[in-house]
């Protein structure tokens, strides 16, 4: 029989929690129960909604504008876990520095990631852009093509990573890759990781960037990078995307290749 | 009377039976709470003024039949005591004991069948009990009588016969009331027979209810389960000597009828949906019922202890326990004609009492040494005559004087060392070098420190995050959320927000609202009630409230301070303060409320005293009447009614408190940390997100919060020391237990805290802390010492008007008389007034001295300054001088820049080092002009294997005592990064290089593919070959740098040629001869070495230089423009000065230079293992420089090069090591070279030119760009090996007002730096650190200024 002023000596506890993971709680609100909410009214998916609002806001053609309003939309409106401004940027100056004419994407997802390394590639470059689910994979598409993107800048390939990468050589002819990003699922990270590396498509000085690795988090794939050896590697420490108390982060991997 | 009063405890309970069944609790409680107001302190009177009344009666009883009572009496008691040593035992079956409690009832039955034999064998028992245990009994009661010791258990003292008198006269008394007793109640009982034979018939009648003034607590089940032990227990052993006279077999019937009743109510109790309380005083008034059954098989017996029983039941049983107050009415009540089984119950309550409150020093150490109350008034003990009142006395106001004096003692000698060991102004610093702790000794802490960002991360992130919410929160969101947090705060602090409202929820009955509704503290409440009326849980509610609330308030204002979003620092000061205040506020809460509860206590005392009084008249006459006629009976010291000893009472509660917060404590760490860490741990494996980074993460480790806990707890033993000595002694134990624990806890599930603040500032925040905890903590236990009157008949104490009374005694007694004489004279107000006077005035002089003091010490300092100002303005003077001689120079000059600006660019650059080594060089001598430097030229000859030399010892003209005053800017430190391999041997160079510097200091030494040998040789050569001229200008300047004159211009010519060919002559020294070449030749010799080379970085950069080649004036040297600043005021810029080998310090007055070096220079982690902890080589990491050749490793250590090298094993130099040194100095020390080198600055750019970097030209190939922020940042990058290194150079502002913005500034550049980059962060910051070189041997030297700014706090914000 615990008595009542015990039970509520712990409500400063509850107010604690309350407060601390106050930006869990909200995250939890917009992408699962709006989410849920939306989906049971609109009947659409909310890739679908997101991808009205855009055609909807922004200018065709212009990457930029695409972007902000996919920032607008799921800051304000709903949420969806895109790589979002912040790191965006990181992500931009990255692609920056590399200058990469080889990009494989894991996980278009709606579209976002793709248009922004898009953006930010030197002429000529490519990027092969993988999805796993044939709803978003179409909306990955328009977005694109709105983008002003065309199939020698982006092929989007739509079938699971982990059937894609060992064919990625044979069916792709692709030789090396200059960058990776991985923003798929997050249990993907590790192997799909491991089946790069077995597929010799990473050369030294091959930059892979995994977003999401510290929220909602892949710990495999940190304790596999960090036992691994084969790379030089750090986390950019930032805040999960379009939530700005929540910690993430992107890692940014260099493959050294076996020494 | 007493048929009265057993029928309206009959009535009551019935009453309360029939509320239970309807399911009204809450009725009960409130009949409960009105009979109990009532009852409250009339109680103890009523009691004794019933006893007085009933003494009238004449005795019946037979002296034999007493003596057997006696007998039985001790073994009761003997028993009693036994089973309080067992207390623990009990009370571990107590959960059991309720559910045993129904089975029991069908046992009792059938043992009361057979209760004849039993009976015959308890007989015999019981003669074989007495005889066994006579003689001890004997000597006991024979202590007892010496003593005369009141309670059972204690060795409470009375002194005199005169009370061994009394409790003789007061036995028979009791024998009389005994025989009376039985007979009214006998009567009593038959009468009510006769009324209604169902004994569930309902008798209410208002009389009753007023009659029936007896004690009423809610029960709660444990209590239960421990007095049906208790009780069981004590049956089987207590009720030997009853006798089967009068219980006629109807009774019996009767009787067992209403247990049979009982049983199947109780039978079907589980499955009745009724609230758990009434199920458990439903089964307690079965288990009662059926006791009596077992207990008392004689009716006359049976009526007597019937009105006990329904009392234990109505009062007692439904309500837990009162100690003394229930226990003397009981005796009293009790007809001690009847002694044994009186003493049986006695016996009992008392025993359940004692479980009651076994684990807590309520009850089973309430008379231990641990308290006051165990100490009696003798005024000496044994035939050491030890002065027991008067030592405690002395001993508790010592500890108390003695540790004011300590805590004062130590604040002062802080004090004292607080001018240097603020640690509070070294953050940044600690930050930038000694981000390693060189205490941490074992890998695994090493692993543990090494999980944190680096150092240029954790800033940057930390700027990012700072900017961010500056950016994203507008002001009154945030103003808005901070009155919020406040409001939050004091809700949670105030007593209304916190206790009332618990207290709402707390009260079990209604019986606390009137308090709550007066009072606002839940701790009150329970106080004024009386503790000891509530259970075990009831009674450690508060303290575990407390505790709880403690524990909890504090994450609470923790995560509160963070909405608030003030700075770190600030927000750790405000959560302090917070802490600080709740636990202040729960103290005093408590304190105000053992104040009531003393109130309260005396008042009973008081009353009492005037019952015993009464009372041990009435035995006295009783005693008179019946003298003779009954053998004495020893009556037990226990029935002597006692007053409420408050003193021990306060102790009791400290000890609780103390407790209570121990487990807390444990609690605490068992599931906050260590459970949840387990769960961290493991969970991690097959969990979707990072457990440890993520949301549960390992619990941080809150250095703050704990000592805040340990002075708090200091403060409650200081409070309470005085009413429970062996207090400390407790807390000294707990102390080494937590200790322990929480470094195991701290070993395996903490984490050190994210972000180190060091809210204290010094030693002296906490010792102040404590000070105002001892004040206040001191305050009340002293102002109960001497205000309150102690107990009358308990503690060292008794029997004083004060307790202070007994210094008085002591004097009197024990002192000589003319020593008391003496002694009060000397406390005549006209003696102590003049000394207390004369004490004032002592420490106003003391004060005006010290006063004193610190403005000479102040003069001093502005003195220093104004000096220091002086030699400015000399400086500035020649600085002038130079400048019109230069005019002259300025000609030749440019003649010579334009013949260079049609050579090849690479030149000019190279020039344009020379140039700057050329300033560097003089501005050196025009610096410290009145002490230039020695030409060493000898040393440079020194053989190689001489033994390296300390640092400092080379700027012998700096360290020298005269350099002090005279000096402009000796801030901060000398940093040195000098990157090299480590070796010995490179320190070596380092050192000679830095002896030969005078001469040609800023010369680009060492482009180094040489080792150490060559390099020698290659300075030979320059010297023997170029040495004359500038040693001449040296000599020039020596002399007077003022007037170097239009040689100036040639000289400059001739350093410029040098430092090509040197340069050259490094690249090239072996290939090429030593001869000056024509430009253009080696210009074309360099293009075709470069193609040589093997380095594929060196390709890069030639490829490079083709394209500078084009805009020349952008090539090696950067000079990007900047409208802003146009050049006159030169004076407080900075620039970078990049060079293969610059050596400075001192040498080239740094001012605060920071460097970032070591570890953090590269992004790859440094090898692990036991030599990581060692400062010289843990800090330092490699940084690969240059361009290597295939295969080789070209990393060299990163070293500190200030202190000695001399630990450092000699090494062989890896040849492939590249020094990389980098320098700022200020212009402000250039000494008068300022126009000198904003003309060459001017003529390299092309007029018009703010912005300068001097970089080595071999390095030039490397910079990858140049940033000039604004006037007081710039960044540098270059592409080192292959990884780039951006340094960011700094120059804070002397102002406080522009400090923020530069900041900024600082900040903006950190945040842009590319994440791949290694950050060097240097400049001056025009922080002062202070020049305690002990703290920073090795990383600054002894130069700097002792004094600390407030800067350092904005640059430590910055970068926090």
């Amino acid at each position: 029989m615990v008595s009542p002023a015990i039970a509520l000596a712990f409500i400063p506890l509850l107010l604690t929690l309350i407060i601390r993971y106050r930006y869990y709680f909200a995250l939890f609100y917009r992408a699962v129960l709006v989410r849920a909410w939306k989906d049971c009214i609109t009947g659409l998916s909310r890739e679908e909604r997101a991808y009205q609002y855009v055609l909807t806001q922004a200018t065709p053609g212009d990457p930029d504008s695409i972007l902000e309003a996919f920032d607008i939309w799921c800051s304000k409106v709903e949420y969806i876990s895109n790589i979002g401004p912040k790191k965006g940027k990181i992500l931009d100056r990255l692609l920056m520095e590399q200058s990469p004419m080889t990009v494989l994407e894991l996980g278009a997802h709606c579209g976002y990631s793709t248009v922004r390394i898009a953006r930010a590639l030197p002429l000529g470059a490519r990027i092969y852009s993988i999805e796993m689910d044939q709803r978003n994979a179409a909306i990955a598409e328009k977005i694109i093509r709105l983008a002003g993107f065309d199939d020698d800048t982006v092929e989007l390939i739509v079938n699971p990573s982990d059937e894609v990468i060992p064919q990625l050589r044979s069916q792709y002819g692709l030789e090396k890759l200059d960058f990776v990003f991985m923003d798929h699922w997050k249990k993907c990270y590790a192997p799909d990781l491991q089946m790069l590396e077995g597929s010799g498509l990473l050369g030294k000085g091959s930059m892979i960037v995994a977003d999401n690795v510290l929220f909602p988090g892949a710990p495999k794939f940190l304790r596999h990078i960090r036992k691994s050896g084969l790379y030089e590697w750090k986390v950019h420490r930032a805040t999960l995307e379009y939530s700005k108390g929540i910690r993430d982060g992107m890692a940014e991997l260099v493959y050294q290749g076996i020494k | 009377m007493g048929t009265g009063l057993w029928f309206v405890s009959w009535a009551i309970a019935n009453r309360m039976k029939e509320a239970e069944s309807a399911q009204s609790p809450l009725d009960t409680g409130a009949t409960c709470f009105w009979v109990r107001q009532d009852h409250e302190r009339k109680m103890p009177r009523d009691s004794l003024i019933t006893s007085e009344n009933d003494i009238d009666i004449g005795l019946e009883l037979a002296g034999d039949k007493d003596e057997v009572f006696t007998v039985q009496e001790e073994n009761d008691r003997k028993r009693q005591r036994r089973k309080r040593r067992d207390g623990d035992r009990e009370k571990k079956k107590r959960a059991h004991g309720r559910r045993r409690g129904s089975s029991r009832g069908g046992k009792r039955e059938d043992e009361l069948q057979a209760r004849p034999e039993k009976r015959e064998r308890r007989r015999r028992r019981r003669t074989r009990d007495s005889q066994e245990a006579g003689g001890r009994e004997r000597g006991e009661e024979e202590q007892d009588t010496i003593k005369s010791s009141k309670a059972a258990k204690t060795k409470k003292n009375i002194k005199n016969e005169k009370t061994r008198k009394i409790e003789q006269e007061e036995e028979e008394e009791e024998e009389e009331r005994n025989a009376k007793g039985k007979k009214k109640h006998g009567s009593a009982k038959k009468e009510e027979k006769e009324e209604d034979g169902g004994k569930r018939t309902v008798k209410e009648k208002s009389q009753g209810v007023k009659k029936k003034k007896h004690k009423k607590v809610v029960e709660t089940s444990s209590e239960q389960g421990t007095s049906e032990e208790d009780d069981k227990e004590e049956e089987d052993t207590g009720e030997k000597e009853v006798r089967p006279e009068t219980l006629t077999p109807e009774e019996l019937e009767k009787l067992k009828e209403a247990v049979d009743e009982r049983k199947k109510l109780i039978q079907g109790l589980r499955g009745k949906p009724w609230p758990m309380k009434t199920k458990l005083v439903t089964l307690r008034s079965f288990w009662l019922l059926s006791c009596l059954l077992l207990y008392l098989p004689e009716v006359d017996v049976w009526h007597q202890h019937d009105l006990v029983w329904s009392d234990f039941w109505t009062g007692y049983g439904a309500r837990g326990t009162n100690g003394a107050a229930l226990w003397q009415h009981a005796k009293k009540d009790c007809p001690q004609g009847r002694g044994g089984q009186c003493h049986g119950l006695c016996c009992l309550m008392g025993l359940w009492n004692h479980l009651n409150s076994d684990l807590y020093p309520q009850g089973y150490a309430q008379y231990s040494v641990l308290f006051y109350g165990y100490y009696n008034n003798q005024r000496a003990i044994g035939w050491l005559k030890f002065r027991m009142p008067l030592s405690y006395f002395l001993v508790g106001v010592g500890t108390v004087a003695y540790s004011y004096m300590v805590v004062i003692r130590t604040m002062a000698r802080n004090a004292n060392e607080s001018g240097v060991g603020d640690d509070n102004s070294f953050n940044f610093s600690w930050k930038i070098f000694t981000s390693w702790d060189y205490l941490i000794g074992n890998p695994e802490t090493a692993d543990n420190r090494s999980l944190l960002p680096s150092p240029p991360e954790s800033f940057k992130e930390a700027i990012l995050e700072e900017q961010e919410s500056r950016k994203d929160d507008n002001i009154h969101l945030t103003r808005f959320l901070r009155v919020l947090a406040n409001f939050l705060v004091f809700c949670v602090l105030s007593r209304l927000a916190n206790f009332l409202v618990l207290c709402c929820f707390v009260v079990r009955s209604r019986k606390w609202l009137p308090h709550l509704l007066c009072s606002a503290s839940l701790s009150e409440v329970l106080l004024l009630d009386g503790l000891e009326n509530h259970t075990w849980w009831e009674r450690n509610e508060v303290n575990m409230v407390m505790s709880l609330l403690g524990m909890f308030c504090p994450m609470l204002f923790d995560v509160i301070s963070t909405l608030e979003n003030y700075h770190p620092r600030v927000a750790l000061q405000w959560q302090l303060g917070r802490i600080f205040a709740l636990f202040l506020g729960n103290l005093y809460t408590f304190i105000i409320a053992l104040m009531d509860e003393i109130n309260l206590k005396r008042e009973e005392e008081k009353i009492i005293k005037f019952n015993i009084t009464t009372w041990e008249a009435s035995l006295y006459n009783g005693t008179m009447v019946e003298n003779g006629t009954v053998p004495p009976i020893t009556i037990q010291p226990a029935d002597v009614p006692r007053g409420p000893c408050w003193e021990t009472m306060v102790g009791q509660e400290f000890v609780r408190l103390i407790i209570s917060d121990t487990m807390t404590t444990y609690i605490t760490l068992l599931i906050g940390d260590f459970l949840r860490a387990v769960l961290v741990r493991f969970l991690n494996y097959c969990w979707c997100w990072d457990l440890e980074a993520g949301f549960p993460s390992y619990s941080e480790f809150d250095v703050s919060g704990n000592v805040l806990g340990l002075i708090f707890n200091q403060g409650m033993i200081w409070m309470g020391a005085f009413y429970a000595p062996c207090l400390p002694a407790l807390n000294v134990l707990r102390l080494h237990v937590s200790m322990y624990l929480q470094c195991w806890a701290v070993m395996c599930c903490n984490v050190p805290q994210e972000r180190v603040f060091k809210a204290s500032g010094s030693n002296n925040f906490y010792m102040a802390m404590l000070l105002v905890i001892l004040f206040l903590s001191t305050l009340p236990a002293i102002y109960t010492i001497v205000t309150i009157p102690p107990s009358f008949d308990c503690g060292p104490f008794s029997g004083k008007k004060r307790m202070f009374d007994v210094i008085q005694e002591t004097l009197e007694s024990d002192f000589p008389a003319w020593f008391s004489k003496v002694f009060s004279y000397a406390s005549n107000p006209g003696l102590v007034l003049p000394f207390i006077l004369l004490m004032v005035l002592a420490i106003y002089y003391l004060q005006s001295t010290s006063k004193s003091y610190k403005e000479a010490n102040v003069e001093l300092k502005k003195k220093l300054q104004t000096q220091n100002e002086e030699n400015k303005k000399k400086n500035k003077r020649a600085a002038l001088k130079a400048q019109m001689d230069l005019e002259e120079a300025r000609k030749a000059a440019s003649q010579a820049a334009e013949q260079q600006k049609n050579n090849d660019a690479s030149l000019q650059d190279r020039e344009a080092d020379g140039e700057e080594n050329q300033v560097c060089q003089r501005q050196f001598h025009a610096k410290n002009g009145r002490n230039p430097p020695p030409v060493r030229n000898q040393e440079r000859q020194l053989p190689a294997t001489r033994a390296p030399v300390p640092r400092t010892y080379h700027y012998g003209n700096h360290g020298a005592p005269g350099y002090l005053p005279g000096f402009p800017r000796q801030i901060g430190m000398e940093v040195d990064a000098v990157l090299d391999s480590g070796s010995e041997d490179e320190a070596r160079r380092r050192a000679k290089n830095r002896r030969a510097k005078p001469q040609r200091k800023a010369k680009l030494v060492s482009d180094d593919e040489e080792d150490e040998e060559d390099e020698d040789e290659v300075q030979r050569k320059k010297g023997r070959k170029k040495k004359a001229k500038p040693r001449d200008s040296d000599e020039d300047d020596e002399e007077d740098n003022v007037k170097s004159k239009g040689s100036r211009a040639a000289r400059r010519k001739a350093a410029k040629e040098e430092s090509d060919e040197e340069s050259e002559d490094d690249r090239q020294r072996s290939k090429k001869g030593r001869k000056a070449a024509s430009k253009n030749e080696k210009e074309g010799q360099n293009k075709e070495k470069e193609g040589n080379v093997k380095g594929k970085n060196r390709k890069d950069t030639g490829g490079g230089k083709d394209t500078k080649k084009k805009n020349g004036k952008l090539s090696r040297l950067r000079a990007v423009q900047k409208p802003i600043m146009k050049k006159k005021n030169i004076k407080d810029r900075s620039y970078v000065a990049l060079d293969w080998q610059v050596t400075w310090g001192p040498t080239l007055e740094p001012g605060l230079g920071l460097g970032l070096a070591g570890e953090r220079l590269v992004a790859r982690s440094l090898p692990t293992g036991p030599g990581r902890a060692q400062p010289e080589m843990a800090t330092w990491a490699r940084l690969p420089v240059g361009s290597p050749p295939a295969g080789r490793s070209m990393r060299g250590l990163v070293q500190c090069g200030l202190g000695s090298s001399r630990g450092r094993e000699p090494r062989r130099p890896n040849p492939w090591n590249k020094t990389l040194a980098i320098g700022t100095w200020n212009v402000t020390s250039l000494g008068g070279k300022e126009p000198e080198l904003v003309r060459e600055v001017e003529r390299v750019s092309g007029g018009e030119l703010v912005w300068a970097c001097f970089i080595a030209p071999q390095l030039s190939r490397h910079v990858l760009e140049f940033t000039p922020v604004n006037e007081r940042v710039a960044s540098l990058r270059l592409r080192v090996g292959d990884r780039s290194l951006a340094i960011v150079c700094a120059y804070g502002p002397n102002s406080s007002t522009e400090y923020p913005a530069f900041l900024e500034s600082l900040g903006g550049v950190l945040d842009s730096a590319p994440a791949g980059d290694s950050i060097v962060l240097l400049g001056d910051f025009n922080a002062h650190v202070g020049n305690n070189s002990d703290t920073w041997r090795g990383v600054i030297g002894r130069n700097g200024l002792p004094d600390l700014n407030p800067k350092r706090c904005s640059v430590i914000g910055l970068l926090c």
